[in-house]
Formats: structure tokens, sequence, C-alpha cells
């Protein structure tokens, strides 16, 4: 039996939600192509100077072709594969701490009074809109082992006094510390967002039901904010490759090359000592690992939406 | 209330007018004259990086703009920044900058690469060049090898230097130490105060990773060898005995400092040593008027000067510094030139000293009125000049003479930085950071 007015309707809906896609396919085209076309264009650039001698300065005419010279240099350095370790657990402990802290955060938030949830999202976006060169000086001034205002905390409650930028391992935790004190207000922002969207009914339930609230959270909230968290954290990941501003301020990749992530060292090589051709290469060797840091978290996204 | 803000309105601008106006000798009248009609209401961008001259020309702009018309900007980076800030804007082509604050380590790169423009036909004409200026006043020493490409004028040397050591005289004198001659006694000297008083380290120089490692292992470089290169061959000999023997010295001198000292920039070293954490100082000469200005320096009645010291090759001291170069891509090189003259002229040159500026002419150094101020220092001043010139009679430059010479430091000084850390030892870091040369010169 049919029903020629409902069924009309509902033919008629979906020819209109067709037309919407189709729309916003063609409104996003020329955008995408143009990322897309940009993107090829540099990264090809980019493995083309890889083969290439060009100090800076010089004249593009004056390049010249060494095959994979570049390479070589780069691979012979033992500090580059230092530099290439950094970079793959750098972003990973970034991502994880901020994730951490932002989540905590944005719980805090989401369960206080309307009245003082301003102040705790204002808490967590300052770090987000202070340019990070400025952080970087900021934070250098508080590390500092003479005139720091950590150490004289520090000094004074517990008489300890720690190298912070001037020994290894410190050096390496202070700019880590800083990237996640600076990436936490993204991810807190975000899981705010996503728990805000969250249907109350389901915790109600939950918790008539007997569940406790660190069970509400594991068996409720985290499944239903996992796209989320993990699309926030492909892009803290991609990120915290490319970390470079404060890393630069505060140690300049030092001291020896504790904090030399492969971002610094393409700047080292490429542009401070003019050697364009082996900076590319460690560019493009962070290029590869962002590909590979981002694929396993993208392919569990798309799982995700299937 | 209103009446009083007028009346010092007025007495402002009657005071401006009035070193707008105030009677220059004929021949420096003539020139601001014809400056102004040619470049009046022209604004020209100088690219530097914070320093003492720059500070002391920033003080000096307001006149020259109220005599010439010439706007003048500043644009001021780090010292790193600056280089790479010349070159992009080289490689773009655009003309942001008129002026060039250029490191005399740079400058036969620059020249090289066609960042900055010859000076000679500026020099030789005397329309653009007027005889209050007096290039032969300039130290030769300066002008001759951080202002100069093989004989051909460059940069116009605004803050030529030396290095030398500042020590606090109150610590010496209390625990009966005689200030150091020699790099043995000064090693000696550093280990000694390094903790003698809480909070006190016993020396501090520049050992950031990088041109600043390399700049500070300078200062005694060749006190124990002849350098990382051949300077008659072309060969590099970074990795020979007498190099890694002064890398260990550089090394164990730096680790009387404190525990930070891997991190430091001249700032930073000059910081710690005005704050009084520490007895030895070893940097620029330039940076002398720092450490004994009250308003910067905690210790500015304590500090002795000493000349750099003698090592097992002989006594021999820096020449380096900064100069003003006119961009080879400014549409202002008329003005920039005009700038450049009057800010570095002779007949400004007690002016510059007065705002805070160095020492760069014969006549300044020789001038009892100047002179009279601290003694000590220009007599360690002069002490530091007659080192520099020991190496100029060995046909030597303290800088490295090559293109490359960013390059160089930057490999040696990553690599001393190493070795500081504690990641290498010394002759490893001289190792690896010799082939490293030898790629980059292509041996």
């Amino acid at each position: 039996m049919t029903c020629p007015v409902l069924c009309g309707k509902h033919s008629v809906g979906i020819a209109n939600v067709k037309k919407e896609i189709r729309f916003a396919i063609w409104a996003v085209t020329p955008a995408t192509v143009a990322v897309v076309l940009l993107s090829i264009a540099c990264f090809s650039l980019l493995f083309y100077l890889c083969f290439l001698s060009l100090p800076s300065g010089v004249s593009w005419s004056e390049r010249q072709f060494v095959g994979f010279q570049n390479f070589t240099r780069v691979f012979s350095r033992p500090e580059t594969l230092q530099s290439l370790f950094l970079s793959f657990a750098y972003p990973i402990i970034v991502t994880v701490g901020a994730l951490l802290v932002g989540f905590c955060v944005a719980l805090i938030v989401v369960n206080r009074s309307p009245r003082l949830k301003p102040i705790f999202v204002a808490a967590i976006i300052v770090p987000q809109v202070i340019p990070m060169l400025a952080a970087g000086v900021m934070w250098k001034l508080i590390f500092n082992t003479e005139f720091g205002v950590l150490n004289y905390f520090l000094a004074n409650l517990f008489q300890v006094r720690i190298n912070w930028l001037g020994a290894a391992s410190p050096a390496l935790f202070a700019v880590i510390l800083v990237d996640i004190w600076r990436s936490s207000g993204f991810m807190g922002l975000v899981c705010l967002a996503a728990m805000e969207a969250l249907p109350k009914e389901l915790f109600e339930a939950a918790s008539i039901d007997g569940a406790n609230f660190l069970q509400q959270i594991r068996h409720i909230m985290l499944p239903l904010l996992f796209p989320v968290i993990l699309m926030a954290c492909i892009l803290q990941l991609v990120a915290s490759l490319h970390a470079f501003d404060h890393i630069f301020i505060m140690t300049t990749g030092g001291p020896g090359s504790a904090t030399s992530l492969l971002s610094l060292a393409a700047y080292r090589i490429g542009i401070a000592r003019g050697m364009l051709g082996e900076g590319s290469v460690y560019a493009l060797i962070l290029s590869i690992l962002a590909l590979i840091v981002s694929y396993g978290p993208i392919r569990l996204l798309r799982r995700q939406f299937k | 209330m209103k009446k009083v803000w007028l009346a010092l309105l007025v007495i402002g601008c009657l005071g401006l007018a009035t070193i707008a106006q105030t009677e220059l000798p004929a021949d420096v009248q003539a020139w601001v004259n014809n400056v102004r009609a040619k470049y009046a209401g022209v604004t020209i961008r100088v690219s530097a990086t914070p320093h003492p001259s720059i500070e002391a020309f920033k003080a000096m702009t307001p006149e020259f703009t109220a005599l010439t018309g010439i706007k003048v900007e500043y644009d001021e980076v780090g010292p790193v920044e600056l280089r790479e800030q010349h070159f992009a804007a080289h490689t773009a082509g655009t003309g942001a900058f008129d002026v060039l604050m250029t490191d005399g380590f740079w400058i036969e790169e620059y020249a090289q690469k066609g960042v900055i423009e010859p000076l000679r036909s500026y020099l030789e004409n005397p329309e653009l060049t007027p005889a209050w200026f007096d290039w032969e006043d300039i130290l030769p020493a300066y002008r001759d090898t951080i202002s100069s490409v093989k004989g051909e004028p460059y940069g116009v040397v605004t803050a030529g230097e030396s290095r030398f050591i500042a020590y606090r005289k109150d610590l010496f004198e209390k625990y009966g130490i005689r200030p150091p001659t020699t790099t043995e006694e000064l090693l000696e000297a550093a280990k000694f105060f390094n903790g003698r008083e809480p909070g006190l380290y016993g020396f501090v120089s520049r050992a950031a990773r990088g041109i600043y490692f390399a700049s500070g292992w300078l200062h005694i470089l060749y006190q124990f060898s002849d350098g990382w290169i051949d300077q008659k061959t072309g060969k590099v000999i970074a990795d020979t005995p007498p190099v890694i023997e002064s890398l260990k010295y550089w090394v164990e001198l730096l680790r009387q400092g404190p525990p930070d000292i891997a991190t430091y920039t001249h700032e930073e070293a000059s910081s710690a040593f005005m704050a009084g954490k520490a007895a030895l100082w070893f940097d620029a000469t330039a940076i002398a008027g720092w450490l004994i200005d009250p308003a910067k320096s905690k210790v500015y009645d304590k500090v002795g000067f000493l000349p750099p010291p003698v090592g097992p090759n002989g006594w021999y001291g820096g020449l380096a510094g900064w100069n003003f170069a006119i961009s080879s891509d400014s549409r202002n090189k008329g003005a920039a030139w005009a700038y450049i003259v009057w800010m570095t002229s002779k007949f400004n040159a007690k002016k510059y000293l007065a705002c805070g500026g160095v020492e760069n002419r014969v006549s300044v150094l020789q001038d009892p009125e100047v002179t009279s101020r601290n003694p000590e220092l220009y007599s360690a001043l002069l002490k530091t000049f007659e080192a520099a010139a020991n190496l100029a009679k060995k046909g030597m430059k303290w800088i490295p003479p090559t293109w490359l010479s960013f390059g160089v430091l930057d490999i040696m000084g990553d690599y001393g930085n190493m070795a500081l850390m504690g990641e290498l030892t010394p002759e490893e870091a001289c190792k690896r950071a010799a082939a490293e040369l030898r790629a980059l010169f292509g041996q």
C-alpha cells in the first residue's frame, strides 16, 4: 500500500539533503584543491632541495646537483639519530600530558557552578593566546638557575636549586613542560565542548543504576568522547612534531644536543649554517615522521566513523 | 596647571629648535644643508641587534633627524637572527633595510654574496664623505680587518672590539690573589674563586652552542694554536693537538662558572658578572661600559680590567666588532650613507662615546679627557690592542678569513658545547668538527 503524501515528503527530504551535500562539496572544493596543490608543490621543492648543494645567499641558478651526498652527511652525524628519537618521543609525551591535564580541567569546569566556569575557561585559554616566542622568553626567565622564580621557591622551601636549562634531562623536561602547559588549553577546550554536548540523561540513568563517578567516566563519557579526543590528539601530535619556537628561545636545541629535535636541526643546519640541502633532508625526515605518527590515529578515527 | 604644561611645551620646543639650530662648523653645516636638500622626508631602516653602540646611535638620532630631515627606524633582533634577517631580505630583494649592522665575522660572506655595497666610491667622493668624517682616524686594526674584504672597505666600524678580562678587584684584594697574566694563572684564579663565597662562581663567558661557544673559544684559541684553519694553506687543522689542548683548557675554565653556563650568550655572562656572581669575566671590550655603569651593574665600582693572558703559543688578542654597511638592495643608499657618516664621524665621536658608544678612533683613544675617566680600562684596552697586533704580525686574522666563517664558527661551537656538556671528549669534539669542516670546504 502506497502512502503518496508521506512518501512524497520523504523523497523531497532526501533530495534536499543530497542537494545540500553537493553544494557543500562544491563549496570546499576550491580551498581543498588549493591546499592540495600547494602541499604537493612545497613537498616537491623540499624533495628536490635534498639533492642540491645550495648555500644560503647564493642565487638559484648556482645550485649544484650532488645526488645523495646530503643524506650521507646527515646520517653520518650521530646527533641525527638522537634528534630522530627525540622527535618521535616528544610529541607523544606532550600529547598524552596535554590530554591528561586538559581532560581533568574540563572535567572540573563542567562540574563547576556557572559563576566559576568563566574563570577556569580563561585560565586554560591564556596559555593558548600567548605567542610561543614570548612564552619561551617568559619560561626561560622562570627556569633561570640563578635568577629564576622557580629556583627561588625551591631554594626557600626545599633548599634545592636545579640546573634547569644547563643540564640535559632537566632542559628536556622543561621544554616538554612548557609545551604541555600551552597545549592543555587546546585539549581542555575540545574536551569541554564535547563534554557539554553529552546528554545528561545518560549520566542520571547511570547514577540511578548505582554507577559511581569514575565508572560513569570510564563506561559512558570516554567511549562517547573517543572520536573527538582522537581527532584532538592527531592535531596535537602534528603540532608538537613541529615544536620549535619555545625550544629555540629556551635552549637553542642545547645544552649539547639534549633538546635538538629535527625541527631545530633543520633550522640550525639549513638556515643558521646556510646548508639548505642538508637542512631540507632534516625537514624531509620530519615530514615523513609526521605521516608515520599520525597514520595510526587517523586509521582508528576512520574505523570510528564507519 | 594648564599654564604650566603650556610653558613646558614651549620650553621643550625651544630646546628642540636650539638643538636643530646649534651653531655647526661651516663645513658640517654645508654638508647638512646638502643632505637635507636631497633626502629630507626620507625614512631609512636600520637592521640591528641590541648593543651599547645602537643605544648610543638611538640617542643621537633625534638630532640627526632634526638637522637632515631623514627619519630613522630601528629594527632589532638577536645577533644570530640578524644574519638570517639580512639574508631573507636580500633573497627577497625587497629593500626592507637600508643600513645593516654587520658583524666582522660575516663581512666576507656578505661581500661574496653581494648583500652589501662596496664603499670605496662613497669614501672617495668628497660630496658624500666630508673631511670631518676622517676615515684614516679609524683604528687601522679595525679598518683593515673587520671592515674590509681583501683590502676593499665594505663597512664602517661602529663597535670595534677586542676581548679582555674584567675581574673583581675587591675579591682579589681580599684574598691576596694576583690578577692573572697567563692562561695558567687565569685558570688557577677561576678555580680558587669558584664557590669561595656563597653564590660566587669563578668565571663567566659566552658558551651557548653554536657561534656563541666558538666566539668564546676564540678568546684563547691562538694562545694555544694557530687556529682551526691554516690561514696560509686553507687546510683544516681543527683536530691537531694544539687545538684539542685549547678546547680542553676552555672547557675546564668554563666549568668554573655557573652550572647553566652552557646556555650563556654574552648577555647572560655579563648579567651574571654585573650581579656580582662571578670573580672573572672574559668577553668583548665593547661591553665593558655595562660593567661599570652604576645604572646596570651592582659591582660597577669594584671592576678592574686586564688584557688577554699569555699562553703556550704566545700572546694574542681578538679583533672583532660590528660595522654599519649599506644594503645592496636599499632604495635610499644616499640617505643611508648620510646616516652612517653622521653617526660614525670623527666630528661626533665624543658625542657617540658620551651616549654610551665604543672607542673606534685613534683620536679618541689618545684623548686625555676620555682616557682619564677610567685609566685602568684604557690602559687594558691599549695592551689588548697590542696583543691583537701580534696576530697581524704573524700574517693572521683573528676571525677565520673565509666567506664560510659563519659555518666554521657554528660547527666548532656546536661540538665545543657538546664537549662542555660531557657528551664528547675534547678530542672527539675536535675530530668530528674537523670532519665537518673538511666536508664544508670540500677537502
